[in-house]
């Protein structure tokens, strides 16, 4: 036998004692597995459904006891594949075997994660196999009986098996690098956690503040986006979803789009691939530079130590950020204890020597001075420039912005060059207020890209500076073509119109009028372009198109009066809308109004007599004639409205709304504004 | 043969071996001497390749240890510490060993399981401390290493057994050309098993010698003099003590018997006896020569 084949032979021999050693545990994944996915495709299948009484019970169940019976021996079987690392005297034996680092490294990850992850791999077939034989055998219905048959159930039971494989890979792998780092089961466990949630945690924290630098939009989704993708922590929110969105299935049936899997996109796999190598050789290299007499230690590896307060401070320090950077000025402040929390936990749990404590502080303070500089970084470069749009109309094909799609080069350019000096101060502007809409762009560069973007922007807001986006289009001598095109679509719809704060159905008798006035002072404004309209938001059904309606319509405005009148609206026809910060709320067989008013009129008469007719009690209790009125500014009051006096309310609303649509011109008045509105 | 360069092994701030240099010849029993913490476990540790150096070179034949499957197994270490065992039999413990090793021998193993005479489908959490001992040995000897390291093996063996371990192991010498390094600070095991040693304090040896060549270059002579003579009365006689015990005088002295006994008895004294030396005496005179406190050495 030559040296080399006994080198080859011992390191078989290792794998194979460790996996005898780890069988109960391998036995135990196996049991927990098999109790846990194939009885879950089970469940799903409506005709072995007679089994179980009660679905939703079973459903939820077994969901706790997959994710428990997967999540768990995937980082407890870490712990117990590497158990040397952290038991003395096995660390003796272990070490002395003659066997190389590399060959016992890869004995001892090959075996560990046969015996607590590959269980789910047969598991996952069985499952799948009882899916697709449920699709052909027996119908497979959702709980509701009206609804469709389920549609290929197998195909999304093998993506849920395979997001749980990659979460269970990712958290064994996880747990093998930092078991790699740690002497003791315990600090090994409590580090897992915290490397689990530190490192999507600071990509989605980094991921929220670059969104929040480049848009000004609410982070939150883009710090989800990032957070979701990174097992095991964040995948398993994929895993939560997909059961939610199986469970929405059997109960609601078919949604009209289907689930979105993670794990099906390529470039996910390639990214899990690539992020799978490094942890394991991270792994690799912390195993081989851990001094062995370390065992029993909390630390044995102190680097990984301050790699792992780094980044959950960081974590929890951006993620704070994220969190309340539009919602408080203390913001920095709750990101600055939030972090430092999270940095005393660390040190808690490895309670080190005096000296070492110093080294963790200055580790904790690293990594909250490594949030900060991030968060500046991407917000006093407006996100290295991402923010803004090129301003070179040459560059662009298209670009539609609340859907006007502009392709005239010049327009393009004085559109992007307007938007861009607009949003130079995006999250100034914005404040500490987490309520606005936002501007969805997309444009396609002359290269072929289509590329979209959303900005923030504040709908109504009291002491801040103002600017609508919107504005900008009605500068634009083609502004128009696409509206006018849709306008004639719509002539034949019920037509509902949007006027900033107020929503009114055009009757049917109304309707030709209207847009024969529209159409008619819109072509006397655009003569340069007579295909172009103000703003004005068509409604009807599901077909929504934003227009203007420029102040000197004074036509439209008129009409649009008229019909705005309350009184003269059979309640029963009109469909009201209260639109306030771009959360719309419908009032079946109710009626609404309401109006903006700016904070230079807060003191006119219409104003003080409203606040006259109001009972002056702002707070919310119970009246029999269930009336109020609503002033939204920087909060929400509700004032009860006397019976005596709802008429005149109405009539007075009534006429600040129409003054409101009258007057309102962000462009040469971007003054403070309050809302009114007032509701029955 | 086992060489140690300049080897330094550091925890944290607690230096074990500094600038440690040894060698010790094969097939030699070399004894490690020391007190708690001198660091006699660590040495055996970076021998069998457990722990790596912070600096130095450890060798056996010349080939490093450390990650080094080949070097490894003609190295086997018996540690102090056999609780990894509980869980396996004796016959699962041979299996285990003999996975590894690929000269274990399993007639050997029957062999010295007769001597000790031990259950082979226990487990190894029902023995008792001796027993587990005896166990981890006839295993180690099995494996049919070139050396073989015992961390403090013959503890907890009551003195019959411990003599027929250590005989399993002279013989296992014998057979196979075995080196044997063995720790503990009991001087009477390793003065009855060991041909070398070598005493550890603080990381550094303080001593290294052959036990023949030590006890014989070290002599208690019992002799009776009219009057007690003075280190000065035996010139060329490298004395360490002279003391009056029970009427007689005790002259330790370094040097050849021959010449030791010729300078006494040229001072015509009326008994002069050679007294063998107990290795702990010649340790305590050997370590008062080198001005240490032997308490603290022992």
């Amino acid at each position: 036998m030559t040296e080399q084949s006994l080198c080859k032979s011992f390191f078989k021999s290792y794998l194979f004692y460790r996996i005898k050693q780890n069988s109960t545990f391998l036995v135990l994944c196996c049991i927990l597995n098999i109790l846990a996915l194939p009885l879950f495709a089970i469940s799903m299948n409506s005709g072995l459904k007679s089994l179980v009484t009660d679905f939703y019970q079973v459903s939820k169940f077994l969901s706790i006891v997959m994710i428990m019976a997967l999540l768990i021996p995937a980082v407890l079987g870490a712990l117990i594949s590497y158990d040397f690392y952290t038991k003395k005297n096995l660390s003796d034996t272990i070490g002395s075997l003659p066997l190389s680092f590399k060959e016992r490294f890869w004995a001892d990850f090959l075996s560990g994660y046969i015996t607590n992850v590959a269980p789910v791999i047969p598991c996952g077939i069985i499952s799948v196999c009882i899916l697709a034989a449920s699709q052909g055998k027996f119908k497979v219905f959702c709980e509701n009986h009206d609804a469709k048959e389920i549609p290929n159930l197998a195909a999304i039971g093998a993506a849920l098996f395979f997001t749980v494989f990659i979460v269970l890979t990712f958290a064994y792998i996880l747990t093998t690098v930092v078991v790699s780092s740690c002497g003791k089961p315990v600090s090994a466990a409590l580090f897992t956690v915290i490397a689990a949630y530190g490192l999507p945690m600071s990509a989605g924290g980094i991921a929220g503040c670059f969104t929040c630098a480049a848009t000004g939009m609410d982070v939150s989704s883009a710090f989800r986006n990032a957070f979701a993708f990174l097992p095991p922590v964040g995948l398993l929110e994929e895993v939560g979803g997909v059961l939610k969105y199986l469970i929405d299935l059997m109960s609601i049936g078919v949604p009209e789009k289907s689930y979105d899997f993670i794990v099906t996109k390529p470039v996910y796999i390639s990214a899990y691939i690539i992020l799978a190598a490094a942890l394991i050789a991270a792994a690799y290299f912390i195993g081989k530079r851990r001094k062995t007499e370390s065992t029993g230690s909390k630390i044995s590896f102190k680097p990984s130590f301050y790699i792992i307060c780094i980044l959950s401070t960081i974590g929890v320090t951006l993620t704070l950020i994220v969190l309340t950077y539009h919602k408080t000025p203390v913001y920095l402040l709750i990101s600055l204890i939030g972090g430092a929390v999270m940095c005393l936990i660390n040190i808690l749990i490895y309670f080190p020597k005096k000296k070492n404590i110093l080294r963790c502080v200055f580790c904790g303070a690293g990594g909250l001075a490594l949030s900060f500089a991030v968060f500046f970084l991407f917000d006093k470069t407006a996100a290295f420039g991402l923010r803004y749009i090129p301003e070179d109309g040459s560059k662009y094909e298209y670009l539609t912005a609340d859907n006007v799609k502009l392709t005239d080069k010049d327009d393009i350019s004085k559109y992007a060059k307007l938007l861009n000096e607009s949003i130079s101060d995006l999250n100034d502007s914005l404040g500490y207020n987490a309520n606005f809409s936002t501007l969805d762009l997309e444009y396609k560069t002359s290269d072929g890209k289509v590329k979209k973007r959303s900005y923030a922007k504040v709908s109504n807001s009291d002491d801040m500076d103002f600017y609508d986006f919107s504005y900008i289009l009605t500068e634009l001598d083609s502004y128009g073509k696409f509206f006018f095109e849709n306008l004639e679509k719509k002539e034949e719809l019920n037509v509902s119109v949007i006027l900033s704060d107020i929503s009114i159905d055009i009757p049917k008798d109304k309707t030709e009028e209207f847009f024969s006035t529209i159409k008619r002072e819109a072509t006397e404004k655009y003569k340069k372009n007579a295909e172009a309209y103000g703003q004005a938001r068509f409604e009807s059904g599901g077909y929504v198109r934003y227009f203007y309606i420029q102040n000197d319509f004074t036509d439209t405005i008129s009409l649009i009066e008229n019909i705005g009148n309350l009184k003269e609206t059979d309640p029963e026809s009109t469909h009201i809308v209260i639109s306030y910060n771009n959360d719309s709320k419908s009032y079946d067989s109710r009626r609404s109004i309401s109006a903006r008013v700016p904070y230079k009129n807060r003191r006119n008469e219409n104003v003080k007599r409203l606040m006259e007719l109001l009972n002056n009690d702002p707070e919310f209790k119970d009246y029999d004639d269930n009336f109020r009125i609503y002033f939204y500014g920087f909060s929400k009051y509700s004032y009860h409205v006397p019976n005596e006096n709802v008429q005149e309310v109405i009539d007075i609303v009534t006429e600040l709304a129409i003054e409101d649509i009258k007057s309102y011109d962000p462009a040469t008045d971007p003054n403070n504004i309050n809302s009114f509105a007032a509701v029955d | 043969m086992i060489k140690f360069e300049n080897v330094t092994k550091k925890y944290d701030d607690f230096t074990a071996l500094e600038n440690f240099n040894l060698e010790i010849p094969t097939g030699c029993a070399y004894g490690l001497l020391g007190t708690n913490g001198a660091g006699k476990s660590t040495l055996l540790r970076i021998l069998s390749g457990i722990y790596r150096t912070d600096s130095g070179k450890v060798t056996i034949d010349g080939e490093e240890i450390y990650d080094n499957a080949k070097a490894k197994q003609r190295i086997l270490l018996i540690s102090d510490e056999t609780s990894q065992f509980n869980g396996m039999t004796l016959l699962q413990m041979k299996n285990f060993y003999k996975t590894f090793y690929s000269k274990f021998s399993d007639e050997k193993f029957e062999q010295l399981n007769n001597i000790v005479k031990l259950p082979t489908k226990k487990k190894l959490g029902g023995f008792s401390k001796g027993m587990k001992r005896q166990a981890a040995v006839i295993c180690g000897i099995s494996a049919g290493t070139d050396y073989l390291f015992l961390d403090e093996a013959f503890d907890g063996l009551d003195p019959s057994m411990r003599s027929e371990v250590k005989k399993m192991i002279i013989d296992a010498m014998c057979d196979n050309d075995m080196t044997v390094v063995t720790s503990s600070h009991n001087l009477h095991e390793i003065e009855e098993f060991c041909d070398t040693v070598g005493l550890l304090h603080h990381g550094n040896m303080l001593f290294n010698k052959d036990l023949g060549e030590l006890k014989g270059n070290i002599h208690k002579v019992q002799c009776q003099f009219d009057k007690l003579p003075e280190k000065e009365d035996f010139p060329g006689l490298d004395i360490l003590l002279i003391e009056e015990k029970n009427g007689f005088t005790n002259i330790i002295a370094k040097g050849s018997t021959d010449e030791t006994l010729e300078k006494i008895k040229a001072k015509s004294p009326s008994v002069c006896d050679l007294i063998p030396l107990s290795l702990e005496e010649i340790f305590i005179y050997e370590m008062e020569a080198l001005n240490y406190d032997r308490t603290e050495l022992m």
